[in-house]
């Protein structure tokens, strides 16, 4: 057995432990009312044809947000993390503008942000917020990571900036700009999610609001639960997307 | 020696460190390359060889003293694209294949592309079957020959190579001291070799230039006449063994 089978196989023999553990809990109702056992809970609102339409809406609605927002946010990260490499006066102003934005809490944000594009437009802007953010870093870092002998080369060569740039500064960037993704992706999920909280009409977040208020634990529980598939499904997809094209940049 | 394509003269590099203090990196340095000539420097690491061949590729300037590069200034060849480098890192760009690495030059000077040259140069060098492999899937040997013909691909005025095989097994290294010996013949560049090998310098040139080191500077210059060729077992004959060896205790001294 290679290491790497031995560890994926070790990874899902941990998860089918913990899985049984809580659907025992659950059953046995060790923990209250409010333990719901993730089997049967999966099985009552996926076995529901209402619950499971309003699960599939809500899915729906924040993939759309949380993919608008990718975009987004990633055009405006990178556009904003390109001016940075091109301009290099602007360069320190816009790394703290851009670290003090991402550290003020979105609850302190809010307010301003809902002011500004309705309770509707929330979960697309925290979650372009999010990705644009990873965004920026990836290529403010990835746009300098040159290595130093392929710059000599250039010099020697007699490169102009415009080659420079095209030729050997955009290309060194493409590791660093697919690892950005792969946290701009999931990030963008969670962002919607959370976005949907401050009043949106349609969504998992507002699913799970509801869910809570209602008490409606299983179906609390299935709505998070598919919440953190969707992330760690956009993760990995972009993880493999990054397999595959980033092998060829360095 | 007829024409001088490279001179320098009472050439002078310090460093900034600290505040107000600095490193004297070469010392009083002149020394002068001729057209078609393939020197070595040779010398301990830390005696500015590397230095003197960035200095020349225009990627250092001289603290004071006089560089010259057929009677221009290095910035200037840099401009009109006549240099050609190879450094101990091959400094092929990975997301580039063999092929467009070596067409490279010609995008940079913005000129056409000569297909017949860069099939001609992978064929010297002995890659023309991996002209579309990119550089992970070379050795190291012949990522250096790739760099080697990226260098060539201008018939540059002047071909630097710092340690280009530095990096390398000493079988490897070998072969493609031998191999290199084999494309100058074809080319006959001005060619300035920066090695700590004393055999590769030795092997290679027409005349090695001894540095030593604290701060850096001339130490011996020799001119290397052998009856024997290159490519005809210079390596193995008795008069190449001897200069090595003299050589070798001069560095050692």
């Amino acid at each position: 057995m290679s290491p790497r089978t031995k560890r994926v196989l070790l990874g899902l023999l941990g998860a089918a432990v913990l899985l049984v553990v809580a659907e025992i809990i659950g059953r046995l109702g060790l923990a209250g009312r409010a333990w719901p056992a993730p089997i049967e809970a999966l099985v009552t609102v996926l076995g529901n044809e209402l619950s499971r339409s309003l699960l599939l809406r809500a899915l729906g609605a924040t993939l759309l947000s949380a993919g608008i927002g990718l975009v987004a946010g990633a055009l405006v990260g990178m556009a904003v993390g390109f001016l940075g490499f091109l301009i290099p006066a602007l360069r320190a102003g816009l790394d703290q503008m851009a670290s003090i934005l991402n550290t003020i809490p979105l609850i302190a944000l809010a307010p301003l942000l809902i002011a500004l594009v309705g309770p509707q437009g929330m979960a697309t802007l925290t979650a372009a917020l999010g990705s644009g953010f990873a965004m920026f870093v990836a290529t403010a870092s990835g746009l300098v990571s040159t290595a130093p002998a392929l710059a000599d080369f250039f010099s020697v060569a007699g490169a102009s900036r415009p080659q420079r740039i095209l030729r050997l500064s955009l290309p060194s960037a493409v590791p660093s700009l697919l690892n950005g993704l792969t946290l701009a992706a999931s990030g963008a999920v969670l962002g919607a999610v959370l976005g949907e909280w401050f009043g949106a009409p349609v969504g998992l977040g507002v699913l799970m609001i509801s869910s809570m208020q209602n008490f409606q634990v299983e179906l609390l529980f299935v709505v998070a639960l598919t919440a953190a598939l969707v992330s760690l499904a956009a993760f990995y997809g972009m993880a493999a997307v990054q397999a595959v094209v980033g092998k060829r940049f360095v | 020696m007829s024409a001088r394509a490279i001179t320098l003269d009472r050439v002078e590099k310090t460093f900034a460190l600290k505040r107000r203090t600095s490193f004297t990196a070469l010392r009083d340095v002149s020394l002068e390359v001729g057209v078609g000539e393939f020197v070595a420097l040779l010398g301990p690491s830390g005696c500015g060889k590397s230095t003197i061949l960035r200095m020349i590729a225009g990627l250092e300037l001289p603290s004071s003293g006089v560089l010259r590069v057929n009677g221009r200034k290095p910035a200037d060849l840099v401009r009109d694209h006549r240099l050609g480098v190879a450094f101990q890192d091959h400094a092929l760009l990975p997301w580039l294949t063999v092929a467009q690495n070596v067409a490279l030059p010609f995008h940079l000077a913005r000129r056409p592309v000569d297909e017949a040259r860069i099939s001609e140069l992978l064929q010297l060098v002995g890659l023309a079957s991996f002209r579309d492999a990119y550089p992970r899937q070379l050795s190291g040997g012949m990522r250096q020959r790739a760099s080697i013909a990226r260098a060539l691909a201008l018939r540059p005025e002047v071909l630097l190579l710092d340690e280009p095989f530095g990096a390398l097994d000493a079988v490897t290294r070998r072969r493609m001291n031998l191999e290199l010996a084999r494309i100058w013949e074809e080319e006959r560049t001005t060619t300035v070799l920066v090695t700590h090998d004393v055999e590769e310098a030795v092997f290679l040139s027409q005349r090695v230039i001894v540095l030593e080191a604290n701060p850096g500077r001339v130490r011996h210059e020799e001119a290397l006449a052998f009856s024997r060729n290159r490519v005809d077992g210079l390596d193995r004959s008795d008069e190449f063994h001897h200069v090595v060896d003299r050589l070798t205790r001069m560095l050692d001294s």
